[in-house]
């Protein structure tokens, strides 16, 4: 063996033993980040349990709210349909409560009953009674009015009639002569202040089963 | 290395060949620590490239599941809006039938009505 070769051999040696160092720093590096990879992909499936549970409790709220909303819409639907047919039975009523007004007998029985009912309240003495321009008309026994409202109070009554062109479908507005005390029996006026009662009475007619 | 070495003729040199072998040696040992070197900077660009290929396959895989989240969460919904659309439907129907019975009591309600007002009762 020359020289020469040996000292080929040498370095092809080196060569083939730095080779094997550079294959083998390949083959680890690949190793390396195949185990990254793998490594992430195990880490971020540990993380897919807390996500999806995340997911579903959002999913059932959301699910929770879109149905109480619902639920709620509903309610206030079948609110708004009862008052809406409340309100056309009141309506009506007003109607056939102008109606009457025009059956002249019945209406004056009624007029002079509200009338009495409010003196008797009012607790009789010196009293004003309005009208609208149409029962002003009415041949009302006034002096009548007072002797009973004077029996049920006993106290001296006196009706006096006020033109205020009250503006009313019927009915009367009585007050004290101070004008402190007034009652508003005016049809209107008796409909607003027995309106909860009214409701309830009239839902228990048209909405039970 | 099974190749013979042959015995030094006389006057032969002896020196020099030496020096070379060792000067390959040495060449030889700057060729496996260079291909050292190389291997750890092959080794720390992996580690680095492993880092950045972490960050990829985790958010990738991140992605994918929140894909998947999403997806319970529009089915979720999905359902939940049919059955507020059955709710709201139902309810029409409910309010049908309340006006249909409520129309066949009316002049009742209003009979009712009239009696209180009036004082009837």
């Amino acid at each position: 063996m020359t020289l020469e070769n040996l000292m080929n051999i040498i370095i092809e040696d080196a060569k083939k033993e730095a080779e094997n160092i550079i294959k083998e720093a390949n083959k680890n590096a690949e190793q390396i980040i195949e185990d990254s990879k793998k490594n992430a992909i195990t880490k971020a499936l540990e993380e897919e349990k807390i996500l999806i549970k995340r997911a579903k409790e959002e999913a059932e709220n959301i699910r929770n709210t879109i149905l109480s909303e619902a639920r709620i819409k509903s309610s206030w639907m079948i609110i708004d349909e009862k008052t809406k047919i409340i309100n056309e039975v009141i309506e009506k009523t007003k109607e056939k409560l102008k109606e009457f007004t025009k059956s002249k007998e019945k209406y004056m029985e009624i007029l002079s009953k509200l009338i009495i009912n409010a003196g008797s309240t009012l607790g009789g003495g010196e009293l004003e009674i309005l009208l609208n321009k149409q029962d002003l008309k009415l041949p009302l026994d006034i002096k009548k009015l007072e002797k009973i409202v004077e029996e049920k109070t006993g106290k001296k009554t006196i009706f006096k009639i006020v033109d205020e062109d009250l503006q009313t479908i019927g009915g009367v507005i009585v007050r004290t002569k101070d004008q402190k005390i007034i009652i508003n029996y005016t049809f209107e006026g008796l409909i607003e202040s027995h309106k909860r009662y009214l409701q309830k009475e009239v839902s228990k007619i048209l909405f039970s089963e | 290395m099974s190749q013979e070495i042959k015995p030094l003729k006389k006057g032969e040199k002896i020196i020099e060949p030496l020096e070379s072998i060792i000067e390959t040696e040495k060449q030889a040992i700057r060729i496996i620590e260079d291909a050292k070197a190389k291997a750890k900077k092959i080794i720390e660009d992996a580690k680095i490239k492993a880092q950045n290929e972490y960050n990829i396959a985790f958010q990738e895989t991140i992605s994918k599941i929140n894909e998947k989240a999403s997806l319970i969460i529009e089915e979720e919904k999905r359902k939940a809006d049919l059955e507020a659309k059955k709710i709201i439907k139902d309810t029409e129907d409910k309010i049908k039938d309340l006006r249909e019975k409520a129309s066949k009591k009316i002049d009742e309600a209003i009979k009712k009505m009239l009696s209180i007002i009036l004082m009837e009762e």
